[in-house]
Parts: structure tokens; C-alpha cells; sequence
């Protein structure tokens, strides 16, 4: 079963030097507690994938949302996430669809305790009174790790480190047994060791609650150990979209196979003699306000012909749930290609 | 409020010796304007024509005014001044705190209500409490609402600002992303963020306040005679302060005394809710 099924979905912002396509034409599937993973550098559309799925993007800005998003709530009644009335997105938020976030150190509000801040939460979806609030955010506290939780639950923010705020950020979208957990980028700003223990934690808590997970990062390393199927961007689109496994072991689009080549270990591991210099992939992402006439890709790619700057390729199906949106991938499922 | 334990909070504000002299003189002054009735013993309204404008005595502490007022007992009884200050606080601070909140948060709000702010601003303090007082008359309520009217535009620009800056913090996104709502973020999840500046306008406004409706009382258009505060008995006694400069000296000292103390309390408040300042205390 697919808990989130996101077709076509298009995010524009009216700046005053014209139209920013952030995300253009994605789809992809979550499916019933396994984790979905978007990889892509700063500015892909990453995170104003997530934000448009929480509906929660700036209002400042003159947004235009395309497409669908039809998520599966836990009654199995399937709603659009897009055209939902505010009210009732704000009653899925928290409580059927968490977040969590980037930055740890200020996404608690520093002037209320952990404890009260959970506890906020419960008493709003769940309308506990304001014991059985505090009970159930210790035990939430408890859940994720933190060690003498009794305690923790009446300190500020800022008397927490880092990775503990994490804990909290976790243990506050986990308050409502969420059914989809939406994490962007949720150990960018740990260290290592903290990002393992962190990581660790949510594949617990996913074995335990079913729960499907949209994982947002930059980092390969993390997707190839936790998510279940990947799909990578690439200036607003998705370039290529695949179970992890194949996705690493014979990647598709040119860009996939440059992010690969660029991890220091893989050189290593294929028996080749270390490189002194590591890959890079040349050039720099076009400006979205301006972008190529064709293939989004084809100004740093190595394998561009000159059907590439004449047209955005479309996503290909080929075959094993595999996509890809390159000229040389050969569309197997010739039905389903676009014109 | 989340503010840490009461005597921590004491402790660091106090340390500042001028801050701890500060709140010493106005607990002084808030104590003797709550106890004027008892502890004079007076009416400040009794006139004495056999004994006007006598200077310091034992009988009468701080002299007489020229109808023979005891002076002591009518500064004592201007607490009214204080309460009228009060009052002008809280009403500024509620109805600038609201529209700042409003303004700051909801962008399509944001230019016509600081526009409407703007145009308030642009009248001198003093000139706009005069018109306001004339046109609605001259009231203890009435001056209160005419200062409440010229110090709200002030609040409104500080807490505009705070909270254009608080909006955009990370906790307030992931507030809605819990699905909290609007009215609710503005409430519980940023007011409390915003208290600081809140809190030291207040007290700045509490001390202009003073300032303000002593000088609306001088030029005539204050409080009526009959309820004593400072700025009526420096306006009225004006004309004999070659004789007898008690008379002016002393209320304008309690005026002075007081907006002092109010304006350093009020620094050491701001001082203590910055933390860029925090840590060098």
C-alpha cells in the first residue's frame, strides 16, 4: 500500500525577475512504513517539496501549487494534501503528518520546557488534560533516549545540547503516532556520532510504529543505509527515481552516476588506485530564473549530445520500478512516455 | 511566562547598585502615595488663608502652598499622577502589543496599520494629548485615554519589529507544523518571545507618562484641579515661585525623582532580558 502518492507536483514563486519553477512535474510514492528518500544539492526543491506537502510554505511569497498529493490517513480514507481546507490540514499536522526539522537549536521555542512544548501537542490532537499531557511526554521523552527524562521534561531548550534537541524535535512529531514522518535534513547540523545515534532511533521507532518516513538529505551515505527507494533532483525535477539497492549498484542518469563518483570511498572500493583529486562535477546548478533551454543537466554533463539542448528529456520507466529523465535511458514502457 | 526563579532574577537586576537605589525610591514612592490618607493625616484640599505660603516646619513638613495647602499632604496625595502613569502603560502597551503583533505577523495588515501608526507619530507628543484632552475634556479618564493614544504608536513600532524578527524563527514553523493555530502561535508562541521589549516600554512609558500629564496639568488642560497631582500644583504655584520656591521645588522634585527612578529601573529590566548583555552582568 502507498501511504503518500505525489503526482506531478509543481511549486512556482512569482519573484519580481519573473517565475522560479522550485519544483517542477515530481512524482514519487511512500509507501505503508518504509522510507522514501529525496536527495539533491542546496536548492534542488528538496525541502519546498516538504514544505508544500505540509502546506506550510512562507505566505509572504506569491506561491503557485500544481498536481496532487493523496495521502492515506490510518481510517485508510485517501485526501489530497493540496486542496484540503486549512482546517483540516491542521488537524492532519502533528498528529497524522510530522516534521522535523534542520536546525534543532531553534526549532524549540526557547521560552517554554521540552516537557510543556510535547506536551502541547497531545492536549491539542489528542485533547488530553494537562497530567496525562505531562505523563505522556515523559514517556515520549523516555522513548526516544533521553536519559533522566524526569528531569529533562522541565528544562529550556538551551539547556540541552544539540543532539538532545533532536531527541525532543523526534519525540515531539512522535506524540501522535504519526503515520507519515516528513524529515528534512534532520542531522545536517549533528556530528557523526550523534547523526548515527539519531538515525538509529528512527529506524526504531519505524519498526515499531509502521510508520512511513519522507527522508530529505544531501548525504549518500545516509540514503544508502535508510531509505527503501531514493528519488534524486535536480534543479526542481526528479532525474532519477529508484529502489536503493539498484539505484547504487548501477545508477541511471549521468548526474546520479556524478554524485556517486564523487564519494571519496567509492573510487577505493572499485580496486582502483586511489585518486589524488576527488571528482567533482563541473560547471554549477543553472540559475532557476534562468535555465537551459533543454535538459536541466546537459551544461555539466559529459554524455550530452545536441538533442539534449533541445527539450527536457522525460522521465522514462525502465523497468523494475526504475526512472529515469535521461535521452540514453531507454523507455521501456513506451505507453506511459509523455510527447 | 518562563522566566527563571523570582529571587535569581532579583539578584542579577539588583546587582547594579543604582538599579536596586532605583526600585528603594519607588517602593518609597508607591508605599507613601498608597498611604497619604494615614500618614498625614491631612486633606489636601483643606485651605488655611492664615497660614499660605509658609516654608518647612515642623507643622507642616514640606510648607504650604499660597491657599495654605499642606504640601506634603498633596504631593502625597498625587499619587494620582502614578496612577494615571499606570494606566497609560497598560493601555499602551495592550493596544500596541496588539497592533504590532498584527502588523508584524500578517503581512497585508503590515502597511495600512503602520500607516495609520505613522500619521499618529507624526503629531508632537504633547501636542496631540493637548487636542485630545480639549476635544474630549479635561478628566483623570480623559488624559489617560489621550496618553494612552500618543504612547501606543510608539509600542506598536518596537513590538512590530520584534516580531517581524520572531516570525521567522524556525520554532513558530514548526509550531504550525504540529498544527497549531494561527491565533494561538501569536499568543503562546510569540508573545512570550516578545516580552522583553514589552516590558522596557513599559517602563519608559510609565516615566514619560508622569512627565506628560504633569506638563499637560501645567499648560491647563490636565486633570481638574480639584484631584491633586504634581504637574497641577507646579502649574498652579508658578506665579509664586519668587517667594516661596518650596512650592514649585518640591512636586517637581517628585516628578523628577520618580521619572529618574522609573527610567533606571526600566534600563536595568532591558538590561537583564538582552542576552547580548546577559553575560557580561
Amino acid at each position: 500500500m502507498n501511504r503518500l502518492e505525489v503526482r506531478h507536483l509543481s511549486t512556482s514563486f512569482d519573484t519580481d525577475d519573473g517565475p522560479v519553477h522550485a519544483v517542477a512535474d515530481v512524482s514519487f510514492t511512500i509507501r505503508a512504513g518504509r522510507t522514501t528518500a529525496i536527495v539533491g544539492e542546496s536548492g534542488s526543491g528538496k525541502s519546498v517539496t516538504s514544505l508544500t506537502l505540509m502546506r506550510l510554505l512562507p505566505r509572504t511569497t506569491r506561491t503557485q501549487v500544481r498536481g496532487q498529493a493523496l495521502f492515506v490517513d490510518r481510517a485508510g480514507r485517501a485526501v489530497d494534501l493540496l486542496t484540503l481546507p486549512e482546517p483540516r490540514m491542521r488537524a492532519l499536522r502533528g498528529n497524522e503528518v510530522a516534521m522535523i526539522f534542520q536546525e534543532p537549536m531553534t526549532s524549540l521555542n526557547p521560552v517554554f520546557t521540552v516537557g510543556e512544548q510535547i506536551a502541547e501537542s497531545l492536549r491539542l490532537h489528542k485533547r488530553l488534560d494537562r497530567a496525562a499531557a505531562r505523563a505522556q511526554a515523559l514517556s515520549l521523552l523516555e522513548l526516544v533516549e533521553i536519559p533522566a527524562a524526569r528531569q529533562r521534561q522541565d528544562e529550556y531548550p538551551h539547556q540541552l545540547s544539540g543532539g538532545m534537541r533532536q531527541r525532543v524535535m523526534i519525540a515531539l512529531a512522535m506524540a501522535c503516532d504519526p503515520t507519515l514522518l516528513i524529515a528534512d535534513e534532520p542531522t545536517t547540523a549533528l556530528d557523526v556520532t550523534i547523526q548515527a545515534q539519531i538515525l538509529a532511533l528512527m529506524r526504531r521507532l519505524q519498526a515499531e510504529t509502521g510508520m512511513s518516513i519522507l527522508f530529505i538529505t544531501h548525504n549518500l551515505g545516509v540514503v544508502a543505509h535508510h531509505a527503501d527507494d531514493v528519488a534524486v533532483m535536480y534543479a526542481g525535477r526528479i532525474v532519477e527515481g529508484a529502489p536503493v539497492r539498484p539505484l547504487f549498484a548501477a545508477p541511471l542518469h549521468p548526474y546520479t552516476q556524478g554524485l556517486l563518483a564523487c564519494l571519496p570511498g567509492r573510487a577505493k572500493s572499485a580496486g582502483q588506485p586511489r585518486p589524488r583529486r576527488l571528482f567533482a562535477i563541473r560547471g554549477q546548478v543553472s540559475s532557476p530564473l534562468a535555465p537551459p533551454p533543454g535538459c536541466a543537466f546537459e551544461p555539466r554533463c559529459d554524455q550530452a549530445q545536441a538533442r539534449c539542448t533541445r527539450a527536457m528529456p522525460a522521465l522514462a520507466t525502465s523497468g523494475d520500478g526504475r526512472q529515469a529523465r535521461c535521452v540514453h535511458v531507454p523507455d521501456t514502457a513506451s505507453s506511459t512516455r509523455a510527447a | 511566562m518562563a522566566l527563571p526563579p523570582v529571587p535569581l532574577v532579583l539578584r542579577k537586576l539588583f546587582r547594579r547598585r543604582i538599579v536596586l537605589a532605583a526600585a528603594i525610591a519607588l517602593t518609597l514612592v508607591v508605599l507613601v502615595s498608597l498611604l497619604a490618607g494615614p500618614l498625614s493625616g491631612l486633606d489636601p484640599n483643606e485651605t488655611a488663608v492664615s497660614q499660605r505660603l509658609h516654608g518647612p516646619s515642623v507643622e507642616h513638613l514640606l510648607g504650604t502652598d499660597e491657599l495654605g495647602r499642606d504640601l506634603f499632604a498633596r504631593i502625597a496625595f498625587g499619587g494620582h499622577s502614578l496612577s494615571i502613569a499606570l494606566l497609560t502603560a497598560l493601555g499602551s502597551v495592550a493596544g500596541g502589543t496588539l497592533l504590532g503583533l498584527v502588523a508584524g505577523y500578517f503581512r497585508r495588515l503590515d502597511a495600512p496599520v503602520m500607516r495609520v501608526v505613522d500619521a499618529m507619530m507624526s503629531f508632537p507628543d504633547i501636542l496631540l494629548a493637548i487636542a485630545l484632552v480639549g476635544i474630549l475634556g479635561p478628566t483623570m479618564l480623559n488624559v489617560v485615554l489621550a496618553l494612552v493614544l500618543v504612547y501606543t504608536p510608539r509600542v506598536a513600532r518596537v513590538v512590530r519589529a520584534s516580531t517581524l524578527v520572531v516570525r521567522e524563527l524556525l520554532f513558530v514553523e514548526a509550531a504550525r507544523a504540529v498544527g497549531v493555530s494561527t491565533p494561538r502561535i501569536l499568543v503562546r508562541h510569540m508573545l512570550p518571545n516578545l516580552m522583553s521589549p514589552i516590558l522596557v516600554q513599559a517602563s519608559f512609558i510609565f516615566a514619560y507618562a508622569i512627565l506628560a500629564e504633569a506638563a499637560l496639568s501645567f499648560l491647563g488642560v490636565g486633570v481638574p484641579p480639584e484631584i491633586p497631582t504634581w504637574g497641577t500644583m507646579v502649574a498652579g504655584s508658578q506665579q509664586y515661585a519668587h517667594q516661596a520656591l518650596w512650592i514649585v521645588l518640591f512636586p517637581g522634585l517628585a516628578i523628577v525623582f520618580t521619572a529618574l527612578s522609573l527610567q533606571l529601573l526600566g534600563d536595568g529590566i532591558r538590561d537583564l532580558l538582552d542576552p547580548r548583555l546577559r553575560k557580561s552582568m
